[in-house]
């Protein structure tokens, strides 16, 4: 009796969390009422659908091609394990910012603490929304491979059912790992006094920690023996380059042959998957029924610094205040610090790999950069690809399009306070844009010590890079200020699951794809260097002109359309 | 002899700071009674509040409500509470009924009762028809109805509220506070934290004053004017005065 009670308990919470946080109430409500909200809806469904349409093409097309260079090496399921391992790694490394934000950081910590639940069960809701978050991520990943490989294997009904529990299961070891390394961090953050700076070192740390971890797990090596015997040796096992790639995470290589074989085998690995997913989770829940609440009320709470601070009144432009107060809200928000500052981290991470060897050191992407550099000597298109390199680690910036999301219910403060929407559009702009320069100078500097560049070269890509970047942050800007996401729950939700920063990227890549091409256009041109650098930097300045025009427009039009 | 809330010896401070929120306060609270507690901006009401409601940890001392202590056995002693908070930062995206319907599973309110009561709260306020609404689309005092009612739904033995007038027009306010009256007929408790003095004066029972931390004065309005025929305001000011000017 007391069980059934504490479970429909918790069923009510799981109901109430899943319908805040994916506003169904409210969607059915604006339906009723405003016929019009029905159609836009489902234009922008549209535009997703065609959006995340390309996306999902291009990714099972490259999907295709590698399946039937598996089929050539006698492995066909490898494109199962790459799918899955793809899947599994990038929740887990981004799960962290998820569970942290919906565990510890949601505005609705205080109200629950005050509710008779016991804290394992708002944790678990809490676990199971992020999970339910994570399953866009795990189907756009899995399916694809999932049905070409079944379809060149000719399988059954079982099989899509056996892939379908796979799916379910695939995101909840990455997340448990998750919400063990957040509790942690955030027990220790409760019992000290710096606690947003910890917050946000932490997690830095614990995100290369994973980064480096999953490094060093994939240059595990052959203890003896040639790399051809090596090879030879896996290519030789029925299931050796599953097991070889699959190394990276594990499940991956249970989930192949859950699906690749069949019977007893199949069942096996099954088993195994979820029998990890179980047991796993046990020790956790435990710890969180230990430990959960003290870290979450510890949010609550901010830091009293006893040193008196001087209180400046000093005054600045407009367009400044708006810029200092950007800065001030990302820094002073770990879901928002973590986000957006993120890149100005791993970027130089990634370009620095080489230097610590391991196996990113023998990445082919990364050799080929070098060669490609290598190869055209200090010509025009040395500079071109390395600002395109910085471009794209610039253009990853979440910052920029959710800059009006992350206002949220405070919009109405920019829209009462007498400086224009432009201005305040051009604040937010630089703001947004800042990061992005931050980025490239800190991954540019680490390509100056790992590809040994020279001083000309370096100064040449962070300049016209630069460059590129300001139109780029523009489209990312312009997209969060027409549709902005202001209605959210926890700060993740305005930055993460925020639909702008994806469009905002695509945005980016496009820009950059068309970028390329005229650049590669010119150099088949043959020009001279300096003409030629003059045209992209025209190029660019146009787009920027033409963007700024733009941004003043829609800032003033929305400001009067929003609510807020 | 029975209390419904007792503080014992209750301190906090923030983050792990030095400057305490709450410092040492003792408090008893009996059934039957409509306890005031007052206090300047930053005195420590709402911390005082939350720590009873199991929204902050404790730093040192205990606090137990219908006796059971809030740390060590929170779902009983939340069980025995309802609590309207002093923000109303909650689910925008849920319809008024839809929040009504989660606190009543939470707080295990059968079909029956929680029926009844959702229907004579919504009437009363006039709710009816906006609780079908999200509550985003609710002005201030809508949304603090909202929460009475839902801190109503099962009858808890202790109703805590911090300052609950805010927002709330004449007539609102006016049915609010009979409905603490009628709370504490049926012999339960109401604890609440206000800045109205006059509200105080005339419904309170016993009266809690708390400043910079510290109780400087409990006890009925006549005990708390020693002499003479002051008002509360005239008495509050004097005493908050005091405790600021450091001679106590
Ligand atoms: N979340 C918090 N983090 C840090 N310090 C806080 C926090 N909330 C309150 N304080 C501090 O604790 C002290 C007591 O605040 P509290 O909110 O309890 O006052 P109050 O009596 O409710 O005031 P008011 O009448 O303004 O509501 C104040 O010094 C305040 O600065
Ligand atoms: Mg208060």
């Amino acid at each position: 009796m007391k069980e059934v009670l504490a479970m429909s308990k918790f069923l009510s919470l799981l109901k109430l969390q899943i319908n805040s946080r994916f506003g169904l109430s409210m969607a059915r409500y604006n339906f009723r009422n405003d016929k019009k909200e029905l159609w836009k809806a489902a234009g922008l469904t549209f535009i997703i659908v065609i959006a995340l349409g390309q996306v999902v093409f291009l990714y099972s097309y490259i999907m295709q091609r590698l399946y039937m260079a598996a089929q050539l090496l006698n492995s066909p399921q490898l494109i199962l394990t790459m799918g899955a391992s793809a899947a599994g790694l990038l929740i887990l490394f981004f799960g962290i910012f998820y569970i942290l934000g919906a565990l510890f950081l949601a505005r609705d910590t205080e109200f629950l603490a005050s509710l008779p639940l016991k804290q394992n069960s708002i944790f678990l809701s809490k676990f199971i929304l992020v999970l339910l978050g994570e399953y866009p991520i795990a189907l756009f990943l899995m399916l694809p491979p999932v049905i070409i490989y079944g379809a060149g294997a000719q399988k059954g009904i079982l099989y899509y059912i056996t892939a379908l529990i796979c799916i379910l299961f695939l995101p909840i070891v990455p997340l448990i790992i998750s919400s063990l390394l957040s509790l942690c961090l955030m027990h220790i953050v409760s019992r000290s006094k710096r606690r947003d700076l910890i917050i946000i070192v932490g997690s830095i740390i614990l995100f290369l920690a994973l980064f480096v971890g999953q490094n060093l797990l994939l240059s595990r090596m052959p203890e003896s023996g040639t790399e051809m015997e090596f090879l030879l040796e896996i290519l030789q096992r029925s299931d050796g380059l599953v097991e070889w790639s699959g190394r990276i995470f594990p499940p991956s290589v249970w989930i192949t042959k859950a699906l690749s074989h069949t019977g007893a085998e199949a069942l096996k690995n099954l088993g195994y998957l979820v029998l990890l997913s179980v047991v796993s989770f046990i020790p956790v829940w435990l710890l969180a029924s230990l430990i959960y609440q003290r870290g979450a009320s510890a949010q609550l709470e901010a830091e009293k610094r006893t040193i008196k601070r001087k209180l400046t009144y000093k005054g600045s432009s407009p367009i400044m205040v708006i810029f200092k107060n950007e800065w001030k809200m990302i820094l002073r928000t770990p879901v928002y610090a973590l986000n957006s500052l993120i890149g100005i981290i791993v970027g130089p991470v990634i370009m620095a790999m080489p230097l610590f060897g391991g196996s990113f050191a023998q990445d082919p992407d990364l050799q080929a950069i070098s060669s490609l550099i290598d190869q055209f000597g200090s010509s025009p298109a040395q500079v071109l690809i390395l600002s395109g390199i910085l471009v794209l680690f610039g253009s990853f910036n979440a910052a920029v399009s959710s800059t009006y999301s992350r206002e949220g219910k405070s919009l109405w403060i920019l829209k009462s306070i007498p400086v224009k929407p432009q201005t305040q559009a051009a604040g937010k702009l630089l703001a947004g844009y800042s990061i992005s320069l931050l980025c490239v100078i800190t991954t540019s500097l680490a390509m100056v010590f790992a590809l040994r560049l020279s001083f000309g070269l370096w100064l040449s890509s962070v300049v016209l890079s630069a460059a590129a970047l300001f139109p780029i942050c523009l489209s990312g800007t312009l997209i969060d200020l027409i549709r902005p996401k202001l209605h959210w729950n926890n700060p993740t939700e305005a930055i993460k699951q925020n639909f702008n920063v994806v469009l905002g990227m695509l945005a980016g890549v496009i820009i950059i794809m068309v970028l390329v091409a005229l650049c590669y256009g010119f150099l088949q041109l043959q020009m001279s260097p300096v003409f030629l650098y003059g045209l992209v930097v025209l190029i660019l300045a146009a787009l920027s002109w033409a963007g700024i025009s733009i941004l003043r427009k829609a800032a003033v039009r929305a400001y009067r359309r929003l609510e807020g | 002899m029975i209390v419904v809330l007792s503080i014992k010896n209750v301190s906090k401070s923030y983050a792990k700071g030095k400057v305490k929120a709450v410092d040492d306060i003792s408090l008893e609270v009996r059934p039957g009674e409509i306890f005031g507690f007052l206090g300047p901006n930053g005195a420590g009401k709402t911390t005082t509040i939350k720590m009873i409601t199991g929204v902050l940890p404790i730093d040192t001392g205990t606090i137990n409500v219908n006796g059971h202590d809030i740390d060590k056995d929170p779902i009983k002693a939340k069980m025995s509470m309802g609590y309207v908070p002093d923000t109303h930062d909650i689910y925008d995206r849920l319809t008024g009924i839809e929040y009504l319907n989660f606190i009543a599973d939470v707080y295990e309110v059968s079909r029956k009762e929680r029926k009844q009561n959702i229907e004579k709260y919504l009437d009363m306020f006039e709710m009816k028809q906006a609780a079908g609404q999200p509550i985003k689309s609710y002005s201030h005092g809508m949304k603090q109805k909202i929460i009475l009612t839902g801190a109503l739904l099962h009858n808890p033995p202790l109703w805590i509220l911090d300052e609950p007038m805010t927002g709330l027009d004449p007539k609102s306010a006016h049915l609010m506070k009979e409905e603490m009256n009628r709370h504490c007929q049926k012999g339960y408790t109401v604890f609440f934290s206000t800045h109205v003095l006059e509200v105080a004066e005339r419904l309170c029972h016993r009266i809690g004053i708390i400043n910079k931390g510290r109780i400087i004065a409990v006890g009925t309005l006549d005990e708390l004017r020693r002499s003479g025929d002051k008002s509360l305001e005239s008495i509050f000011l004097e005493l908050t005065d005091e405790g600021s000017a450091g001679h106590e």
